[in-house]
């Protein structure tokens, strides 16, 4: 090949490129001006599902050490949200199993995680939702946990069940355990306050047709 | 391989970020996405799962224009850093043109760039490329930390453990504030489209 056509291509191409990323920063057009990109999601929860996004990405000590750090901070926010506060909860635990066991935790655990976000950014951000289709939702997530759970158990990884877990993976079952007593503790509360409410609707008059 | 069509006069050029985990590889694709997305028409895609399988990567498709005639369009990817992502990161490189290393400056990513490296040659290997015959540019990221006190790695040594042998172009870059980003995949497509260029000319 000439040299002379070398050149034109190396010109051309200079060219071409110089055009194409000069002027692209666009005037006054950037991100917070235009429409909202997340128009659904509350501030406290967007750090939180920026770094599950991250976790779902990829597994680091680091992300791990923020997503504990930030569930820690919105469990002291939502602590009067008995909903909101238990699918933090659940949140915890599986951040903590997965900090102890990284990518060798259960495959399903991330994909709980996402769910489990996406039922507690519901929660706080759907102001239409009722109580009672919140506490549904969050059966839903507690049933789906437990199954994660009995599914980790019963498999033989040593993460859950062997003597050669790392320092500090001891801490994991009590975490869930904790979660799974104050859900216990939750659907008895859910139970009474069903109760009442059947209650009250028993001593209501008949509404003649 | 580039894919070129003489009959239509095109060409399709795929580049991949790829780098140790963490280390910055979306947010150069963000940040020349944010760059540039007022004139293509295009748009990024994360593809994050596809079924019950895991495909975890990103995707930036645009036309460059015209150049000898040929209407270049350019691809870039980002792979996934994490090790257990390599038969993603193994099919993302299948067709690779050009390659962008986003090496981590933080003095504590050092294994962790060489590793990633070295797990490029080996993926290379798999279709049959050596690395040293592939474009590649590297970019030593997250410069800016130094400021916030964070120990960084020399440049020196960056390219005494990234580039002693490829003598590849390098650049220091902050992704997240955007300072050479632009240069690096500029230089990258420029390198992929010259190693390209006899069958285009």
């Amino acid at each position: 090949m000439d040299k002379k056509a070398n050149d034109t291509f190396a010109f051309d191409l200079e060219n071409r490129l110089d055009d194409f990323f000069s002027d692209a920063l666009p005037p006054q057009e950037e991100p917070p001006t235009d429409a909202p990109e997340e128009p659904k999601t509350d501030l406290p929860l967007k750090d939180l599902k920026s770094t599950i996004l991250a976790i779902d990405w990829e597994i680091t000590d680091d992300v791990l050490e923020t997503f504990i750090d930030q569930l820690d901070g919105l469990l002291a926010q939502f602590e009067d949200d008995k909903v909101n506060h238990t699918l933090l909860k659940l949140l915890k635990s599986l951040g903590k199993y997965v900090r102890a066991h990284k990518s060798n935790a259960h495959p399903d655990t991330i994909k709980r995680i996402m769910a489990v976000y996406a039922a507690l950014e519901e929660s706080v951000s759907n102001d239409g939702m009722s109580r009672s289709e919140k506490e549904n939702m969050l059966l839903e997530e507690v049933r789906q946990f437990q199954r994660l759970k009995a599914l980790i158990i019963a498999s033989k990884t040593p993460h859950v069940a062997s003597s050669s877990q790392k320092p500090g993976s001891s801490e994991e079952i009590p975490g869930i355990d904790a979660v799974i007593k104050a859900i216990d503790e939750l659907k008895s509360v859910m139970a009474k306050e069903l109760g009442a409410i059947r209650e009250e609707l028993g001593q209501l008059p008949k509404k003649s047709s | 391989m580039a894919f070129i069509n003489t009959k239509t006069k095109e060409v399709q050029v795929k580049l991949v970020f790829v780098g140790p985990g963490r280390g910055g590889k979306t947010t150069n694709l963000e940040y020349i996405f944010s760059r540039i997305r007022h004139r293509i028409e295009s748009d990024m895609v994360s593809i994050k799962t596809q079924g019950d399988r895991t495909l975890f990567f990103d995707f930036l498709p645009f036309e460059l224009g015209a150049i000898k005639g040929y209407n270049v369009k350019t691809q870039l990817y980002t792979v996934p850093g994490q090790v257990k992502y390599n038969a993603t990161r193994k099919l993302v490189l299948k067709g690779v043109d050009g390659i962008v290393f986003v090496a981590d400056s933080m003095v504590d990513r050092r294994e962790n760039n060489i590793s990633a490296l070295n797990n490029l040659a080996e993926n290379l290997n798999f279709y049959d490329i050596d690395i040293t015959d592939l474009p590649l540019v590297f970019q030593y990221n997250k410069r800016d930390l130094a400021t916030e006190g964070i120990p960084i790695l020399d440049v020196e040594t960056m390219e005494k453990d990234l580039n002693a042998q490829l003598k590849a172009p390098s650049f220091t870059a902050s992704a997240l504030k955007g300072d050479n980003v632009i240069p690096t995949v500029k230089k990258a497509i420029s390198t992929t489209m010259v190693a390209i260029r006899e069958k285009l000319l």
